[in-house]
């Protein structure tokens, strides 16, 4: 027979442990879950374009990229949010994406370039220097782009930082005697190479007539009148921060601390001949004309001099 | 520098340009400086928006590149170091995940490369521990800073690396406002691994015990009752884990020798030496940590006021559990350096009753803090009220066994504390009905045998202690005596020499044992000793049985007694050799007197016993472990079974069946198979299904 269970049986208590809790104790430990809702929108707007810009897919990045750039004029406002996005693609893996890219700065209206051209210059300048020879061909691209549209907020943005990067790219040694001592730049052969460099030398020869072009000309709406009173150009190309040149005076002076490892450079390269000796050869002649240097074999001893501009 | 002969190869990734510059630095020197400005570059970008969600695995890459070519471009990467230092201290919170992981990663490596001193490491990677908001950062940088500081430390101790952490922990812990927390763990941590062991590390654990912050002074007072355990036993896992040197050595004569091998033998060999010389130097300094302590009086003071007293308003309030915990070091650190708290007693007396919750915890540091130079009348009091509470018919019998255990424990540290009249009602629970508490009045009244028995009823005393008491032998010690001008085990020798009166013959011999230590004395003197032991204890003997004609009993302790009449103690009779004290420290290290001496004041009271053991019947299970237990030593099962899984030749059998069938084809038990009866081939395949089936 079963053993009756007693209605109202006493809980014993022990020594040394803690109480049972009363039968009418009640609980009030409590948890929390949460409830997230997926966003259901998959227009076709900006920010949809936004997001497949970071696709894994470069055929719909590019789609994406060629897309902003066809709504870009609807949207004046958003410019800072859309190239935060889409300068990181000029260091894409993908060609098509990159020419997209370049395709798409080119469309946009020039007071825009101008005013985020730092973040934009700061990408160009990774692309320089990337590790993948085909990211470092079409780096130059984009600063055509950027000479073409809005050449002098660049020469006085970007002059001395570019001018800089236009050494390793090249292979060029900038400590000057020595010769080109970079392994990729020797090992570039090819069709697709040799276009890059001319494309590169190309560049570099309207970089430095950009920069030394007097600017008289311009009128620059930027600044005041006065500023210049209170401005002290100081360069030094090794420290950061100090890359703005505000006039041509300056960017000749800066040009002149890389002046004689350019001109090595540029000898190098004017020997191998061709189109790209013929470009090399033509910054050569403009340089002399410029710094009115005899032109000697023997660079070492050469007394750099700038022409007076009076 | 010219090219070299080796294949110039064109780098398209990271990984592969730093291979080609490990090999070859001076030709790759141009793509190390595209790098560098790409890493310029980079840096610029990502400091835009430090939290963007692209493009931080490419500068996580670079940094990680720059870092390794710190040793191949010294003078290039000169700036890199304090530029990542620099980074990290000014935007841990701000950085992305992977790219603080990847900083640090790299402060670590070049601190391995020796780039960055052990100061500018430290100073970086603190403040990020203390204040960073991301837990794994935290858990990273924790980690590195532990594996720096015991990789600083092989082999001899850094002093200046300890110092300067632990002058970063002092101050943490002095600013109320930092994360104090942090100073526990890692002083715990370094302590669990043997790598502090210092006055200065149990400094650093008290002041945090003192902390007003709980959470931090409950990590304090939880170190000082376990720390010293768990470094016991990580010490005793690193040693299981040793390699087997024996092992590899002997693989070393079998394999075919190679430069490889022997290589690997060289550094399993470098490593065991390392570590047993680590070993070496932990033992050999191996205090726990209530021993470091500098001022124990002050601090048990100021751990009893601070937690305990609830004199000051604004004091922490810490829970029950925290509460015990810190009674329990406060009454382990009175009990081990024989303070005087004398607020500890009256605050006792506030939990001891059996409907307080963890009563036996109370009770057990309760134990813990008395000893014999606690004031009798302070102590009374207490005794006094665990027996009014405890100990009487009304209560459950766990509980009375409990309140006895728990006076037994105290007397047995302070005599005197207990009266007469109340140790008689005590005792007199002897005959109660349950097991527990008659265990317990038992235990209480064997204590009373040797500590005092003249306090006992007569009838108690046993018969070595009334013949003892008899003889005026044993007296009531008085409060605060301790035996003055003694040696320590001064006894135990005596009682040698007794047994061995030759030893002393050749005294000269004795005291040219100076010189030459031990070693050779102790060998001299343990064969001596030996020999006679036999032939004086069989004379000992018969002078006993001489005296036993007369006394029809008489044991031992009773000799013993009147021998020490006669002498009262060697050292006032001879001139002690120093081989007799070799001898002395060897008797001593023989009969564990220290550890009997520490005993009584180190002993852990643990909580469970003091309600007695329970008693309940073994299920199953339990029954079948014991049979087990008592099978070890033999084996079981066929014999022939184990003698098959040992290694052995082919057996007989076995060869039979190999032979080749052309010889035995002619053999009557071959032949015989094909004329035997349809009923005999019946019967054989069938008993061999059988046994085949029985084989599964």
């Amino acid at each position: 027979m079963a053993k009756k269970v007693k209605d109202f049986e006493k809980q014993k208590l022990k020594v040394g442990k803690s109480k049972p809790l009363k039968s009418n104790a009640t609980s009030t430990s409590f948890g929390t879950k949460s409830l997230v809702i997926q966003s259901q929108n998959k227009g076709h707007d900006l920010s949809s374009f936004l997001a497949l810009a970071r696709h894994y897919h470069a055929p719909t990045r590019r789609q994406a990229v060629g897309n902003i750039s066809g709504i870009i004029h609807l949207h004046e406002q958003e410019i800072g949010e859309i190239l935060e996005t889409v300068c990181p693609l000029i260091l894409d893996e993908d060609h098509q994406v990159r020419i997209a890219v370049a395709g798409f700065l080119g469309n946009l209206p020039a007071a825009s370039l101008q005013s985020h051209i730092k973040l934009i210059l700061v990408h160009i300048h990774a692309s320089m220097t990337h590790i993948t020879p085909a990211i470092r061909a079409d780096s130059t691209q984009f600063l055509q782009v950027l000479m073409k549209h809005c050449p002098e907020q660049f020469v006085r943005v970007g002059f001395t930082s570019t001018l800089a990067l236009y050494f390793p790219l090249l292979g060029w040694n900038l400590q000057g005697n020595s010769q080109s001592s970079s392994v990729s730049s020797t090992l570039a052969l090819g069709k697709l190479a040799s276009k890059a460099r001319t494309l590169h030398i190309n560049t570099l020869n309207k970089l430095i007539q950009l920069g030394t072009a007097s600017d008289e000309a311009q009128v620059d709406i930027l600044f005041h009148l006065d500023s210049e009173k209170f401005m002290i150009p100081t360069i030094n190309p090794f420290e950061e921060g100090s890359q703005i040149t505000e006039d041509s005076e300056a960017r000749k002076e800066a040009l002149r601390i890389y002046y004689k490892p350019l001109i090595n450079g540029l000898e190098i390269v004017q020997k191998e001949g061709g189109e790209i000796g013929r470009a090399s050869s033509k910054i050569l002649t403009y340089l002399q004309a410029e710094f009115d240097i005899k032109h000697t074999n023997n660079m070492n001893s050469a007394v750099i001099r700038p022409k007076e501009t009076a | 520098m010219g090219k070299r002969s080796r294949t110039a190869v064109q780098p398209t990734n990271i990984a592969l340009l730093q291979n080609l510059i490990r090999k070859d630095p001076q030709s790759y020197i141009e793509e190390f400086r595209l790098q560098q400005q790409h890493y310029l570059s980079l840096k610029t970008i990502f400091f835009q928006n430090p939290r963007t969600p692209t493009g931080h695995e490419e500068f996580a890459e670079l940094v990680g590149f720059i870092t390794q070519m710190c040793s191949c471009f010294p003078k290039e990467t000169v700036e890199f170091p304090n530029e990542i230092c620099q980074l990290l201290t000014e935007n841990y919170d701000g950085l992305n995940a992977d790219v603080a992981e990847k900083l640090v990663h790299s402060i670590q490596m070049l601190r391995n490369k020796d780039i960055i001193s052990n100061e500018i490491y430290l100073n970086t990677l603190f403040p990020v521990l203390v204040s960073t908001e991301s837990k794994q950062l935290r858990t990273q940088v924790y980690v590195s800073i532990i594996q720096m500081v015991k990789s600083v430390n092989e082999g001899a101790k850094n002093q200046k690396v300890n110092r300067m952490l632990q002058a970063l922990l002092f101050n943490l812990l002095e600013d109320a406002e930092s994360n104090g927390l942090w100073a526990t763990k890692i002083t715990r941590e370094l302590w669990r691994r043997g790598i502090w062991d210092d006055g200065r590390t149990v400094e650093i654990m008290s002041q945090a015990a003192l902390h007003p912050d709980t959470k931090i002074a409950s990590s304090g007072i939880r170190f000082f009752l376990g720390g010293d355990k768990e470094r016991e036993d990580t010490l005793a896992e690193d040693s299981d884990d040793e390699l087997d040197l024996a092992a590899i050595q002997h693989k070393m004569k079998v394999n075919k020798k190679s430069n490889r091998r022997k290589a690997q033998f060289d550094i399993a060999a470098r490593t065991v030496k390392k570590k047993r010389g680590v070993g070496k130097d932990q033992t050999h300094l191996n205090f726990s940590a209530i021993h470091l302590l500098h001022d124990p009086q002050g601090f048990a003071e100021k751990l009893f006021s601070k937690h305990l007293q609830n004199n000051q308003k604004s004091v922490a309030r810490l829970t029950l559990a925290q509460k015990i915990d810190c009674l329990n070091l406060v009454s382990r650190l009175v009990g081990t350096h024989k303070l005087t708290v004398l607020g500890l007693y009256s605050y006792f007396l506030k939990f001891l009753t059996p409907k307080q919750s963890d009563v036996t915890q109370f009770m057990a540091a309760c134990a813990q803090s008395s000893h014999d130079l606690v004031p009798p009348d302070v102590l009374q009091p207490v005794i006094r009220k665990i027996a009014d509470e405890f100990v009487s018919e009304g209560v459950a019998a766990e509980v009375a066994a409990a309140g006895i255990n728990t006076i037994r424990e105290i007397v047995a540290r302070a005599p005197l504390s207990i009266e007469e009249p109340l140790l008689h009602d005590l005792i007199a629970y002897k005959g109660s009905k349950s097991k527990p508490v008659v265990t317990a009045a038992r235990g209480l009244i064997q204590l009373f045998r040797t500590v005092d028995p003249s306090m006992l009823p007569a009838k108690e005393r046993g018969k070595t202690a009334t013949i003892a008491l008899r003889a005026g032998e044993t007296q009531q010690a008085k409060y605060g005596e301790e035996k003055v001008g003694s040696i320590e085990g001064i006894e135990l020798l005596r009682q040698w020499k007794e047994s061995n009166p030759d030893a002393e013959l050749d005294e000269d011999k004795n005291w040219e044992v100076d010189s030459d230590m031990s070693d050779v004395s102790d060998e001299g003197w343990i064969e001596v000793g030996s020999d006679n032991e036999i032939e004086i204890s069989d004379s000992d003997d018969e002078n006993d049985e001489s005296k036993n004609k007369k006394n029809a009993e008489s044991n031992t302790d009773s000799m013993d007694t009147t021998e020490t009449d006669q002498k009262p103690s060697i050292e006032a009779t001879e001139i002690l050799t120093p081989a007799d004290f070799a001898k002395l420290d060897e008797l001593k290290a023989e009969y564990g007197i220290r550890k009997a001496m520490n005993q009584s004041n180190e002993e852990i009271i643990d909580a469970l016993n003091l309600t007695g053991v329970p008693k309940y019947k073994q299920n199953k299970e339990e029954r079948l472990q014991h049979v087990k237990e008592g099978r070890t030593d033999r084996e079981f099962g066929s014999h022939k079974r184990h003698h098959m899984e040992k290694p052995h030749s082919t057996t007989n059998k076995q060869k039979a069946r190999k032979k080749n069938f052309v010889m035995m084809i002619h053999k009557r038990e071959v032949q015989g198979k094909a004329r035997k009866s349809l009923r005999d081939k019946q019967r054989l395949l069938r008993a061999h299904s059988e046994r085949q089936k029985k084989k599964k």
